[in-house]
């Protein structure tokens, strides 16, 4: 059996953990800090009571707090049900419960489910309703009037969904789907080098970190001052996975190609109020780290590139290909096409790119229920689009090495077996 | 080479990918005085390929070049012989996404087929996770795991050859995720149960969609409670011109609750 004493730790939830709360479709990520409050959903929580309980479980919200929820199935099917609605009027009158009703059921500190339960009990028409639609309209109490949340362990599905439904500007319109295609279409996986330029809050530079586990390098180019990186934080990874983090100013690359990068450059942000010691100091880790990451890159043989950012990807990406090895994928997201299409052009004609492929993909959520089953809406044109491709090596410049061009008619090659 | 790492230089017993166009590409057994015909002429391995490096352009004898690129799950998905259908990259990465995969994670897989998705599981989760899959048909099990030696990747799966809805994965309370590509998954939900992790994730896919829409419904009244269900339409738009959007597989996310009592919408 694989489920020990360890195993269990893993999946508990501990202080200082960063987790994401759930409910319904709803997320939010947030960091679990002692007495510190919390708004989700328009309602003040803490989540002290959370720590030691397993991920994955749901909670109800009492006046300031977190309570584990039974599994509770009262959900006692009424056997009454009708068969259709030909006599059910929508006048508004069906349900005997006051708004003020209400509240005053929920000041006496009843659970949501018992409040469901009044309402069914108190509404006329219940019972004329078919099976079905006593099962929709229990659902739509209990989404409203349940107080619950679930806590949920972080990871790349779960926060691409909700910055794609709290915040999608942030990431650049990035569907979760179509990041999904990025990490397997540009191969991320552990022990390789990749670099990464993105202006999505960090939300795909920690997928890819996600997907390497800690082993190889991530060199993440950056534009302007500092490399923005939020998104990060909210996977909680244990601290060696940043060891394989670098960082690297996209301004300084040509200087780094020139081989003249001063890693001895003067702190921009001189004027700070530090000692004269710590600024010292602070500038001597800047620089060191400036040279590890000029390290990486020297050899020019990373194995992957994702571009995903709000800036024109076509510079950026024609900068960047050249540290790549041969044979090596890569992957460019854009909002929109047209950014996409001038890439693909200019690829094609200066070379050293093959397979290239410029996908967008749909997406649509079904509901499945038995004989309910069917799509609810289509998601299309809304998930960015990919230019995806595989390097390989350079042409050598034309008329340098004339024998090369493939010839009409050869002579045959001799045998070399062996 | 391997399929879960890189390296630099073609060298003998490598599996390389030749690139002949868009479209258009062949995996190749790298060896000492073998030929591979191609339509631009014979490529010579020891010659043209041993001891070049991936990415090469690689002149044919007949005038014409092509490349030679290294083995990656998707170059391996649009070039494998086929034994059964298979499941293209678009489903895949959605579907590595969806369990969760990343290194280290234990994943059970029926059926095995020709081994497109396995190969992508075994990217993701190498070097310190495992693969166990599970395929009825004794041929297709046995290329599947000569397959997986051929990769250097068989340190990283077990493949088994039994039926999955009798004796199910061989692997009891160990994996984070579960994956069902057969005709009657319902039959092997509970086996799942029994092979996930009490905290794992189970995902099962049908194949097609108008046929299988009833699918997802008996397996999800198996275990009594609703799923979460994503389709997906791939355009490929780099001739600039729409192609025929084809829709691919369906598929059905579901996590099984902390007491196992039923699974529970993904997320």
């Amino acid at each position: 059996m694989a489920d020990n004493g360890d195993d269990e730790d893993h999946y508990r939830i501990k202080e200082g953990d960063y987790v994401v709360l759930k409910r319904g479709e709803i997320y939010k990520s947030v960091q679990i800090l002692p007495k510190k409050k919390v708004i989700f959903e328009k309602q003040w929580i803490f989540l002290d009571n959370v720590v030691g309980c397993l991920y994955g479980n749901t909670f109800e919200i009492r006046s300031g707090g977190g309570l584990q929820l039974q599994n509770t199935k009262t959900t006692e099917n009424s056997k009454v049900a009708g068969t259709d609605n030909r006599n059910i009027i929508d006048d508004g009158k069906s349900q005997k419960l006051t708004k003020d009703d209400i509240e005053k059921l929920k000041d006496q500190g009843l659970k949501g489910q018992e409040i469901v339960q009044q309402l069914i009990e108190n509404s006329a028409t219940f019972s004329n309703k078919t099976e079905y639609a006593q099962d929709k309209y229990i659902k739509k109490k209990k989404k409203k009037y349940e107080n619950t949340v679930t806590v949920l362990r972080p990871t790349c599905r779960i926060l691409a969904m909700m910055y794609h439904g709290r915040e999608p500007g942030k990431i650049c319109h990035l569907r979760y789907d179509t990041l999904a295609q990025m990490l397997t279409l540009a191969n991320i996986h552990a022990n390789s080098k990749v670099l990464v330029f993105e202006t999505c809050a960090g939300l795909v530079l920690g997928s890819i970190m996600e997907r390497m586990g800690g082993h190889g390098t991530v060199v993440q180019m950056f534009p302007g001052g500092g490399p923005v990186r939020a998104g990060v934080e909210s996977f909680g990874f244990p601290a060696r996975f940043h060891e394989t983090l670098h960082e690297f100013p996209i301004c300084h690359l040509n200087a780094l190609e020139a081989g003249t990068l001063d890693t001895f450059a003067k702190d921009p942000d001189a004027g700070m109020k530090f000692s004269l010691q710590q600024k010292k100091v602070k500038q001597e880790e800047k620089q060191r780290k400036l040279a590890a990451a000029a390290a990486r890159l020297d050899g020019r043989n990373a194995d992957g590139l994702v571009i995903a950012s709000r800036f024109h990807p076509c510079p950026v990406l024609l900068r960047l290909l050249r540290f790549l090895s041969p044979s090596r994928p890569f992957v460019v997201y854009s909002q929109y096409l047209e950014p996409l299409i001038e890439c693909y052009t200019k690829l094609k004609e200066q070379g050293g790119a093959v397979s290239l492929k410029l996908t967008d993909t749909w997406l649509r959520h079904y509901q499945v229920l038995p004989n309910r089953t069917h799509p609810r809406l289509l998601m299309s044109g809304g998930g960015g689009y990919l230019l995806s491709g595989t390097t390989v090596a350079p042409e050598p410049p034309a008329g340098s090495t004339p024998g090369e061009e493939p010839a009409p008619k050869r002579q045959k090659l001799k045998a070399t077996e062996g | 080479m391997s399929f879960v790492e890189y390296s630099e230089v073609i060298q003998d017993s490598d599996v390389a990918i030749i690139y002949l166009g868009h479209n258009s590409v062949m995996p190749v057994k790298v060896q000492h005085g073998a030929q591979t015909q191609t339509r631009y002429g014979v490529i010579r391995h020891s010659s043209d390929l041993i001891g070049q490096r991936y990415g090469s352009k690689v002149t044919c004898s007949k005038g014409g070049w092509v490349y030679v690129l290294h083995p990656t799950p998707e170059l391996w998905t649009v070039s494998l012989p086929h034994r059964t259908q298979i499941l293209y990259t678009t489903d895949i990465a959605t579907i590595t996404m969806m369990l969760d995969l990343k290194p280290g994670s234990v994943v059970c897989e029926s059926g095995t087929g020709s081994g497109s998705l396995s190969h992508a599981i075994l990217r993701t989760i190498a070097p310190t996770g495992h693969l166990h899959t599970v395929e009825f048909h004794q041929q297709r099990a046995e290329k599947a795991a000569e397959e997986f030696r051929e990769h250097r990747v068989s340190h990283l799966v077990t493949v088994r050859n039994q039926d999955v809805c009798k004796d199910g994965f061989g692997v009891m309370g160990a994996a984070d995720a579960v994956f069902l590509d057969i005709p009657s998954p319902w039959e092997a939900v509970g086996h799942a149960k029994a092979a996930l992790k009490k905290h794992g994730k189970e995902h099962v896919h049908t194949e097609g969609v108008i046929p299988t829409v009833l699918k997802p419904t008996r397996t999800s009244t198996t275990v009594n409670t609703s799923w979460r269900f994503f389709s997906k339409a791939h355009r490929n738009a780099s001739s600039l011109l729409p192609k025929i959007v084809s829709l691919s597989c369906c598929a059905l996310f579901g996590m099984w609750n902390q007491s196992g009592s039923g699974l529970v919408t993904g997320g």
